[in-house]
Order: structure tokens, then C-alpha cells, then sequence
């Protein structure tokens, strides 16, 4: 499948039916594929005139541009200099990579102002498409970075739950994929169980030691809930 | 910040065409008050008030201030 929206449009000719909804989705000719359903015709004076029905089929590219739009208007307000690229790997997944110095201030802490863009570009471009599409927003190497942190984070919560008494520990808030990530490393340490608490934007990782009488067993039972 | 604030609702809600934006100042706090199309309400908000959220923190990071109210009217 390589369209995200298909629309049946009626309308007196084929040629103004195409005119229009141009017009109306902003799409550029190469942006979309069209097959005629029926020409339609103007009659007899009138009588026996039948409208054109045309089937449009909205392509990925449409979609890119229009992301790209998108996440470059908003960043712009931060840095005009910033630039933005958007590929899709695939009809359902986007990837707006941003770059350029002032992005440091999108990103915000804890890559708060990069999931707050990312949810927004999310939605925008969900209202577009018929299927549900994914967009992921990347700053510079970003995510590299904060995965890189995610294995220190977890790291030393593990020497935390070593070294002295405590039973749980509670990590910051994190977004779900990175959540993941920490849920995924874990499962190499079998003397430990971790979940998610909380509503998001705020929910975080708790890791708790196993207690020794235990069986390693109920884990497989035991829902992620990411 | 009141352009970005209507450009962002103008792409994610359904009827961009009913959008309204006022920006006034009350007990020295800004606020923007929202309000759209009845059947967008949720959609701007969104679950948890995760979109109204991620607004807010888009709008507070540009300007380095978040001492302002976003408000969404019905």
C-alpha cells in the first residue's frame, strides 16, 4: 500500500474535481494518483447530464512535505537556522530529523520539548491520513546520547540496590520508549523486576529486588505495562 | 507566541476555520484563551491533557517563561 487516504470526489468534470481538491488539500500533481470512475456528461441540453466521480489516492510524499511544514514552522520560532529533514521509512512511520545550533532549547529537559513536538506532530499528521501513522521527532544525535544515559541511569540504580539495603528504587520520569529500553537491559538481571508507574508525561521505572524465597518463575506472568 | 499557539491548534484540530485565540492579562498573569469547534475540545486537550500539556511546554521553552494559563472555553 503506498497511500495513506483514499476520497471519492464527485463533481461536474473530472478536470474541476482535480482543480479543486488540489486547491482544497494544498497537493501538488505528484503528490497523489487519480483514476476515474466516471467521466460524467454534460447530456442533452441538460438532460441525462451525469456527474464525473473521480477516486484520488493521497502518496507518502504529500505527507513528508506536509511534516516538514509542519515541524519547520514551529521550530522556526525557536531558530530560524534550525533544519529540518523528514523521511518515512515506510507508508506508516516518519522520521523528522532536526538540526542546527538552537536545538538544544527544543529538546528541553529531560527531552521534554522533544516528546511535547513529537506528540503534536503526531496528531497533525494523524488528521491527514486514513491509517495510523508514526512520527518520530530526532534532534541532532539526541536519542543516541540519552540511550547511552539510560544504561548509566540503570546501572548504578542496580549498584544502589546492591550495595545497601534498599529494596526498590524509583527512576525519574522517562518516555515510553525509553522505558522500554530500561525494562529491556533489565530482564539480563534476573535478581531484579521492574514496572512503570504513573500518568504520563510523568511516569517512570521502579525496579525492585527480588526477594530471595521468590521463584524466578511468576516474571514470565508478569505484565510489562511499559 | 499567541502565531505559534494558533498555528499548532490550526494543525491538529478538525475545523482550523473556528480556532480562536484571545490573549489578555489578568492579576499580572497572561493568559490565552482557547476555544475551537465543540467536537475539537477533546482533541486539544487531549488524554490526560497531554496535548494541552505539550503545548504548553513548546510555548514555555521558546519564551523562557511559563508564567502564563492556557485556557481552553467551551
Amino acid at each position: 500500500m503506498t497511500h495513506l487516504r483514499k476520497i471519492t470526489i464527485t463533481g461536474k468534470s473530472v478536470e474541476e474535481i482535480l482543480t479543486v481538491f488540489e486547491e482544497d488539500y494544498d497537493i501538488e500533481k505528484d503528490e497523489y494518483s487519480y483514476q476515474i470512475i466516471d467521466k460524467g456528461s454534460a447530456g442533452f441540453l441538460g438532460i441525462f447530464a451525469r456527474d464525473a466521480v473521480v477516486e484520488v489516492r493521497i502518496k507518502k510524499e504529500y505527507y513528508e512535505r506536509k511534516l516538514q511544514e509542519f515541524v519547520e514552522n514551529i521550530v522556526s520560532y525557536f531558530d530560524p537556522q534550525i533544519v529540518v529533514k523528514v523521511k518515512a521509512r515506510n507508508p506508516r512511520n516518519f522520521v523528522a530529523k532536526i538540526e542546527g545550533g538552537g536545538i538544544g532549547k527544543i529538546i528541553g529537559k529531560h527531552g521534554k520539548g522533544l516528546g511535547a513536538l513529537q506528540h503534536l506532530a503526531t496528531i497533525f499528521l494523524n488528521r491527514l491520513s486514513d491509517t495510523k501513522v508514526s512520527v518520530i521527532i530526532d534532534a541532532g544525535d539526541y536519542r543516541e546520547k540519552r540511550k547511552e544515559s539510560i544504561e548509566k541511569i540503570v546501572k548504578s540504580a542496580l549498584e544502589k540496590l546492591k550495595e545497601n539495603g534498599t529494596k526498590k528504587v524509583e527512576l525519574d520520569p522517562m518516555f515510553s520508549f525509553e522505558r522500554r529500553l530500561v525494562h529491556e537491559i533489565l530482564k539480563k538481571h534476573k535478581w531484579v523486576f521492574s514496572y512503570s508507574v504513573g500518568i504520563e508525561p510523568y511516569r517512570y521505572v521502579v525496579i525492585e529486588r527480588r526477594d530471595k524465597n521468590e521463584s524466578v518463575n511468576p516474571r514470565k506472568n508478569r505484565a510489562y505495562n511499559n | 507566541m499567541k502565531n505559534l499557539l494558533e498555528y499548532i491548534l490550526k494543525g491538529i484540530v478538525k475545523n482550523p476555520n473556528e480556532v480562536v485565540v484571545l490573549e489578555f492579562e489578568e492579576d499580572d498573569k497572561k493568559i490565552f484563551e482557547i476555544s475551537v469547534n465543540p467536537e475539537d475540545v477533546g482533541q486539544v486537550i487531549g488524554k490526560d491533557g497531554r496535548t494541552i500539556k505539550s503545548i504548553k511546554i513548546l510555548l514555555s521553552s521558546i519564551t523562557d517563561e511559563s508564567d502564563f494559563i492556557l485556557k481552553v472555553v467551551r
